[in-house]
Formats: structure tokens, C-alpha cells, sequence
């Protein structure tokens, strides 16, 4: 492989954003990636940064609150301005399949659980579930689909919202076998537009939903409406019930997860990065402050690999980007310790929904996103982005996907030799 | 056979899985059969919740060993062994006087069938393709009447590398062994031919060790005891000619991953770890010993637009994109990927008339897109993916090591 300008390790949110911006940046860039990223399983939601601290409610206006975050926060690190223009290249790269980023206040969307959660970017599908448009909604679940249950979930958020928010079931089990679950039938509406003999899936959501006694300003299914043809699946829909229709983000397999993950692929499909994917890396080479190379893992043997300046986005616990044991934690390809208290019982919180301190865990950095051992940079030409970065809880925060693009974005711009 | 201690592990090994059904969402035949369960039903979910009682569900043989799943997931479950057991065991358990099981052993051992059937090609042929021999495999067998059979070449190439009088380079430096497999041999002996030039055309001593089928069918279809048997034999002779110095280099992607991952996953033993190790992908050996792209710059090749299809297999080693970067230097040639999807081919699974239809719903996706690639010239490096290619689409198919020959090896 011939050397690059830039070699990005991790083909995350934080790694593809990464490669996209030092790509962007003039680089030649080369992304190593091993399994499939986590996103495909999020709700698909651009989240900046939903919740201060403890704080129970959620932030109005994210980019306002950034310099409230504690000291050692990704954000804090990069400055306002560098998450604004990470933010605003995100949106270029995501082009339609996100909308909200230009707006600076958060949503607030209906979860699938029927919670109000604060979204900065989603999907265009969800924007006629905010909940400011504050006119009534109805809620759909689909049989045989499992995991969402519309009156649960309309019970919950007409608890916590000014409007009504009624539920409703339809039945697609004529359509479809009884195990479908949610990306089968999504898969189903993008290959059905209809024909003479058979009828268009998304025509018999219409009539079932038609059929409901309730007449709602607004209906929200869970996000099942196409993979491919989800914006003239979606237009359609809302043509045939002549209100608006919106999708709600849902847990795993998450249909509007893939999509995202689709819509970055295409993204660095369409620049000259190259790409190896499937492998890991487990070795890396440092000399002299420079990292001269990294080794990808070919099934025993080691195919060593070289660029001008190494972005390391792994991931945190989850991505396998750090690595906890009784020994304590740590980055395991450049062995770089992570704080972490003694005491590992300090590693998580009583109860399971509350912060947990581990999620905070992760590399530290210098301004420049370079990961730092005993306050020195590990390397002058290594950079870090996402999960593997300490300072955040991205879960109790919803800021995982904020981080990942801001850090990604700075990572790659500052491995390209420009500044963010 | 999967009693006790290898059981084990096995369900140690799916504490890792947190069900985040990444696995569910990367599987082809789940996006188009509502009724099969997915890997993570398939794996994690069976082993947890099973015992050495539970039989093993029968919907593991709509699997079809794509191992999409085992590469997707993210804190590497190793699916890839628990769909190879799952399958072993459902092999034990099902009878084996079932038509199933008589066909699915026919169709594993195609090694030892095409050895027979090679040496009368053209009856063989001729056979394969009579409407009522088909109509009557499909009857009685259970092999899909819908596809043409591949012709058997009339000189195999072992038979040309025999005649050839072995090695034209000699060079104790660089020397590869290579691991042709059946399909090769038997049917595209160009493909080899293609490989031996290339290889010596860069200055390479090139061995062809005595083989057996490298038990890809095997592991796909539960018999591993087969596979461990054709393990046994290739890793005895490939292992001493690593020890040699020798690499091995495969041109079929199913051989490679075969050997640098099934074998050790599979079976005990330090040669089946040196061999792993020291085997890869003919195009990925090249591009990372060679400079190649240098050479192919100066080349040219007029052969206009190319459909090219990464293999699930090519993709699972890190090599899905080694075709299109490695051509698109080339003059006179572009690379249009045809996208993601698996071919629905997986190797013997298209033939099994029960999953043809499913075959064709995986490869819908493959199809469309070497309509819109508008050409009528394909490259993969698996043959049953070209078989696929070719049974669905107006396209014929070349090895990327056969465009690689026509590019840099004068004629």
C-alpha cells in the first residue's frame, strides 16, 4: 500500500467524519476499519449535546451551552468555533438525510418509549413529531412488528406534553410473515412501489391508518418507512392521510441507523479515500514522536502500513477502543494508561440509569487532540477522536454523536496540517 | 463431537454479545426470508439459551455461510464458530438417510465428483446439460434444475502445469505455493494459468502442491469431519513447503478464508497456525510485495468498463476493495462496483433447489446493479459469485488475475 498523507484507524462516526474532513482538507487519506460501525444501530439523531451534568432538563440551545460543559470536555478543548464549523461540514456531508443543523436550538422528538428526548439533527421523516409544533399527535404501532407499543408510549408522552396523543394499531399481518421485524418491512416498502396486481405496502398503512376512529392533526409510526425510497415513501404517505406524517427513532435494529450509516458510506464513497475494511489494527510503531507505522492484522501475519500523521478513533468500551481489566484501563494500541480510580467499585454508579463514571473514561488530550501519557503527547503526529477521548459521558449528556463529529472533524483537519 | 469442553468456550464466547443485532442487519438472507431467524438467533441465542439437550434448530441450513455477520460484528463474537457448529451438530442430529443429507454430502464433496467427472469433460458435459438429467437431479437430489451446470475444462490445470513441465522460474527468494482449488482446476484452469504467469512474469518460483477440496462447502453444509480431513491433508503439504519459505497464495477468496480462518478456528495445531499465517489472496500478496500499481500504470487495458462484485468471503479479509483500487490505474479500464450486496450464490447454497429462490432474492440487488454499471464484462475473484453474475446478468466474467495477465504479460 503506498503511503498516505493521512491514515485514519477506526471507521466509526469519529473515523469516517475524520477521513471526510481530512479528505476535504486536500489529504490523501487511507480509513482502516474492522467491524461494522455502531450507528447502524443508533436512532440516526445528530445529538450535540442534550443535558448538562445531572441536570434533568434538557438543553434548549447547545451551541449557547458549550462552555458550561466541565474543563476536560471534548468541547471545551476544541472552542465553540470548532464545533461550529465541524457542525456546519457535517452538514454538507449529510446533505438532506439530516435536517436541523443550521438551526441552533435542539428538538424535542417523542422517543419510542414516549419520552421527550432533545435532538439537535435528525432525519427529515421526524419533523413533524417535534414536539413545539404542539398540535395534536396519533401514535401507530404495526403488528406484527414487536417492540413498539403505541398506547404505552402515548400514554407516557401525553403525560408530559401540552396536546393530546392518542394510539392506534394496525394490522399488517396479511403482508407480513409473523417474525417481520422492523428493517424486513422497511425493506419490503422500498421493493413494493406497487403495480397493477400488487398494491404498494405503504398504500395499505394508508387505508389501515384511514380506517382509525381518531382524526389527528399529526401520526407518527416508528421509523419503518424505506431504507432507499424513504423520502417518496414518506411524501406519499403523508399525501394519502393529508396530514403530516413523522417517523419515531427507535432502539435497535433501527431502520433510520442504517440509513445514516448508508448516507456516510456514500459520503466517502465519493471521495478518494481508500479504504481497508474488515480488519484490525494491533500494532502500531512510535519513533522518535512520529508514529511511522501501524500493523493491520491479515489472520496471523502483519501488514504494516504508514502515513504522515495517524487519527486514532477506535471507539471507547463499546468500539473495543479501551480496555478495562483489574489491571485498570487503558488505550491498548499505543498502551497508553487511562485515568481511572483504584478502587474499581468507583467505576460505576449504584443505579444503572444514572451517569456512570466509567463512561467518562478515556484518553486525555492536548488542544490539539493529541492523546497525552504522564502530560506529554504520546506522539506529535497522533490525533484522537471520539469514544476513545475521556471528559464526556455521551449517554446521560446525549453527546456521542456531537463528540464523535467534532473531534472527528478537528482530528482530520489538524492530521491534514490545517487548523479546524 | 460438540460435547463438553468445546461447548464451553463456545457459550463464553457469547457473553461478548450484547444483542445490538448489528449481526441481524448485515445478514442477506434475513432481509429476505421473514422466516429465517438471523445469526443472532442462530448463534449467540441458541448457545445461551440451549443445552447439550436442545437440538439445534433446523433453520440453520437456510444459513448460508456468507459469515457477513462473524466481520460485522462489533465486539467480535466469533459467529463464524457458532454457525459451524450449529451446523455440525444439526448434522448429527438430523438422519442421514434424508434426501437432504445424501445431496448436501454429494454437493460438499463436489472435490471428489469432479475428480471422477474431469476425466470424461466432454460427456460430463454433455450430461450436465441434458434437460432430463437436470429435471431428474432436481427430482431426486434436490440440485436446482434453473442453473447451468459449469463446464469442466477438457485439460485441467494440473494437467497444463504437468505438461508445462512445472515451474519456467526458478527463484529461491521468492517462491509461492498455490492453492488453486477445485474450481480452478476443474473448470476455469485459465484463472491458473493467469496466476502463473503474472507470478513469474514478477520473478516468482511457483510451486502447485498436491490439494484437496480446501473445505469451504464442508464447513458450509456441517461435515466437518470431511473438512477435517481435507484440513489435514492440505495443511500437511502446504506446511512444509511454508517451512520451505514458501507462501501460499490462493486466487479463489473462499480458499483463502478457508484456510487463514476456518482452519484455525477450527482445528488444534501449530502447523494449521504457520500456514494461516503465511496464506493469502494471489491480488493482496502481489499488491503488498510487488508494485504493482506502478507496473499497471504503464500498462494498458482496453477492456472499457468493468462490473466488478467483492465477494462476502474477499470482503471478510479486508479485501473488498483491492480489485477496483488495484484496476482503476489502468488505461483504458474503469471499475464500477456493483455495491455492497452478497451474490445469494454462497457456493453450494444456490444449488439446492429449496433455496434457489432465496438465492435470486440476495442477488436482486447484485443484478440491478451491473444493469446500471451498463457493461457487459464482470470481475470477482470467487467463481460461484461469477457463476451467480453470470446465471443473472448479461455479463461475462473474468478473474481480476486474468485482466492483471492481460495487462502486464506480453504475449
Amino acid at each position: 500500500m503506498t503511503d498516505h498523507d493521512v491514515l485514519v484507524v477506526g471507521g466509526g462516526l469519529a473515523g469516517r467524519i475524520a477521513a471526510l474532513s481530512a479528505a476535504d482538507a486536500g489529504a490523501s487519506v487511507h480509513l482502516v476499519s474492522g467491524a461494522e460501525d455502531t450507528s447502524r444501530q443508533s436512532a440516526g439523531l445528530v445529538n450535540l449535546l442534550g443535558y448538562l451534568a445531572d441536570a434533568d432538563a434538557p438543553v434548549s440551545d447547545p451551541l449557547d451551552r458549550l462552555a458550561d460543559v466541565p474543563p476536560a470536555h471534548p468541547y471545551r478543548r476544541l472552542g465553540v468555533d470548532a464545533v461550529r464549523s465541524a457542525v456546519e461540514f457535517a452538514a454538507d456531508e449529510l446533505g438532506d438525510a439530516i435536517v436541523g443543523l443550521d438551526d441552533p436550538r435542539n428538538a424535542l422528538l417523542p422517543t419510542e418509549l414516549g419520552v421527550p428526548a432533545p435532538s439537535f439533527g435528525h432525519p427529515p421523516t421526524m419533523t413533524a413529531g417535534r414536539l413545539s409544533r404542539g398540535d395534536p399527535m396519533l401514535l401507530v404501532d404495526v403488528d406484527p412488528l414487536p417492540d413498539f407499543d403505541a398506547a404505552m408510549a402515548a400514554h407516557r408522552l401525553d403525560g408530559a406534553v401540552p396536546f393530546d396523543v392518542a394510539a392506534a394499531t394496525i394490522d399488517l399481518g396479511d403482508r407480513l410473515p409473523p417474525d417481520a421485524d422492523r428493517q424486513f418491512l422497511a425493506k419490503r416498502i422500498d421493493e413494493t412501489p406497487g403495480t397493477s396486481h400488487e398494491t404498494a405496502i405503504v398504500d395499505d398503512v394508508a387505508d389501515a391508518i384511514d380506517r382509525v376512529d381518531v382524526d389527528p392533526a399529526r401520526v407518527g409510526l416508528p421509523a419503518v418507512l424505506g431504507i432507499e425510497r424513504v423520502s417518496e415513501v414518506h411524501e406519499r404517505l403523508s399525501d394519502r392521510l393529508g396530514v403530516p406524517v413523522f417517523e419515531i427513532p427507535t432502539a435497535p435494529p433501527s431502520v433510520s441507523g442504517v440509513r445514516f450509516d448508508a448516507r456516510l458510506d456514500d459520503a466517502l464513497a465519493s471521495r478518494p479515500v481508500a479504504r481497508t475494511e474488515g480488519v484490525d489494527v494491533v500494532e502500531t510503531a512510535v519513533h522518535d514522536g512520529r508514529v511511522e507505522s501501524v500493523a493491520i492484522d491479515r489472520f496471523g501475519d502483519e501488514e504494516w502500513v504508514s502515513a504522515d500523521r495517524v487519527v486514532l478513533a477506535t471507539g471507547g468500551f463499546v468500539g473495543g477502543g479501551l480496555v478495562g481489566d483489574r489491571a485498570g484501563v487503558r488505550e491498548p494500541l499505543f498502551d497508553v494508561p487511562v485515568e481511572a480510580p483504584a478502587d474499581r467499585t468507583e467505576w460505576t454508579a449504584e443505579r444503572p440509569f444514572e451517569g456512570q463514571p466509567f463512561a467518562r473514561f478515556g484518553l486525555a488530550t492536548d488542544e490539539s487532540l493529541r492523546p497525552l501519557v504522564d502530560g506529554d503527547p504520546v506522539a506529535e503526529t497522533l490525533f484522537a477522536a471520539g469514544d476513545v477521548l475521556g471528559g464526556f459521558d455521551g449517554v446521560r449528556e446525549r453527546s456521542g454523536g456531537g463528540v464523535a463529529i467534532a473531534t472527528g472533524y478537528a482530528a482530520g483537519r489538524l492530521a491534514a496540517g490545517v487548523s479546524p | 463431537m460438540t460435547e463438553g469442553p468445546s461447548t464451553a468456550p463456545l457459550r463464553v464466547e457469547t457473553d461478548a454479545c450484547y444483542k445490538c443485532s448489528t449481526c441481524d442487519t448485515v445478514c442477506p438472507v434475513a432481509e429476505v426470508d421473514a422466516e429465517f431467524p438471523g445469526p443472532k438467533f442462530q448463534g449467540p441465542e441458541q448457545w445461551r439459551l440451549g443445552d447439550d439437550e436442545t437440538p439445534i434448530d433446523p433453520s440453520i441450513e437456510a444459513c448460508s455461510n456468507c459469515l457477513r455477520c462473524d466481520a460485522a460484528c462489533p465486539e467480535g463474537v466469533s459467529l463464524s464458530r457458532l454457525h459451524t457448529e450449529a451446523r455440525a451438530r444439526r448434522v448429527e442430529e438430523r438422519s442421514s438417510l434424508s434426501p437432504t443429507h445424501l445431496r448436501d454430502r454429494l454437493l460438499a464433496n463436489y472435490g471428489t465428483l469432479a475428480r471422477i467427472a474431469s476425466t470424461v469433460p466432454r460427456l460430463t458435459n454433455a450430461l450436465a446439460s441434458n434437460t432430463f438429467v437436470r429435471r431428474a437431479a432436481e427430482a431426486l437430489l434436490g440440485i436446482t434444475a434453473e442453473r447451468d451446470a459449469p463446464t469442466f475444462a477438457t485439460q485441467t490445470f494440473r494437467e497444463w502445469w504437468r505438461q508445462r513441465g512445472g515451474a519456467a522460474v526458478e527463484n529461491p527468494e521468492k517462491r509461492i505455493a498455490y492453492f488453486h482449488g477445485d474450481y480452478a482446476n476443474y473448470h476455469t484452469p485459465a484463472v491458473g494459468r493467469a496466476l502463473v504467469e503474472v507470478y513469474e512474469h514478477f520473478g516468482y518460483e511457483v510451486a502447485v502442491p498436491e490439494q484437496r477440496c480446501s473445505g469451504t462447502p464442508m464447513f458450509a453444509n456441517g461435515f466437518l469431519d470431511d473438512a477435517e480431513r481435507a484440513a489435514t491433508f492440505n495443511v500437511d503439504k502446504l506446511a512444509s513447503l511454508v517451512d520451505e519459505g514458501y507462501d501460499v497464495v490462493a486466487s479463489c477468496t473462499s480458499c483463502s478464508f478457508a484456510i487463514r480462518s476456518e482452519y484455525p478456528e477450527q482445528f488444534d495445531g501449530r502447523d494449521v497456525e504457520r500456514v494461516a499465517a503465511r496464506t493469502f489472496d494471489a491480488l493482496e500478496y502481489l499488491r503488498r510485495n510487488e508494485p504493482l500499481e506502478a507496473a499497471l500504470r504503464e500498462a494498458d487495458l482496453d477492456v472499457g468498463t468493468l462490473a466488478y462484485h467483492a465477494p462476502c468471503h474477499a470482503r471478510n479479509q479486508g479485501l473488498g476493495t483491492q480489485t477496483p483500487e488495484t484496476l482503476d490505474d489502468v488505461d483504458g479500464t474503469q471499475v464500477v462496483d456493483v455495491g455492497d450486496s452478497c451474490s445469494g450464490m454462497s457456493g453450494t447454497y444456490g444449488w439446492k433447489a429449496e433455496r434457489y429462490e432465496t438465492s435470486m432474492a440476495v442477488g436482486e440487488e447484485l443484478f440491478e446493479g451491473i444493469e446500471s454499471a451498463g457493461t457487459e464484462t464482470g470481475v470477482t475473484e470467487c467463481p460461484t459469485c461469477a457463476m451467480q453474475m453470470e446465471h443473472g446478468s448479461d455479463v461475462s466474467v473474468s478473474h481480476p488475475l486474468e485482466l492483471l495477465r492481460d495487462a502486464l504479460v506480453a504475449d
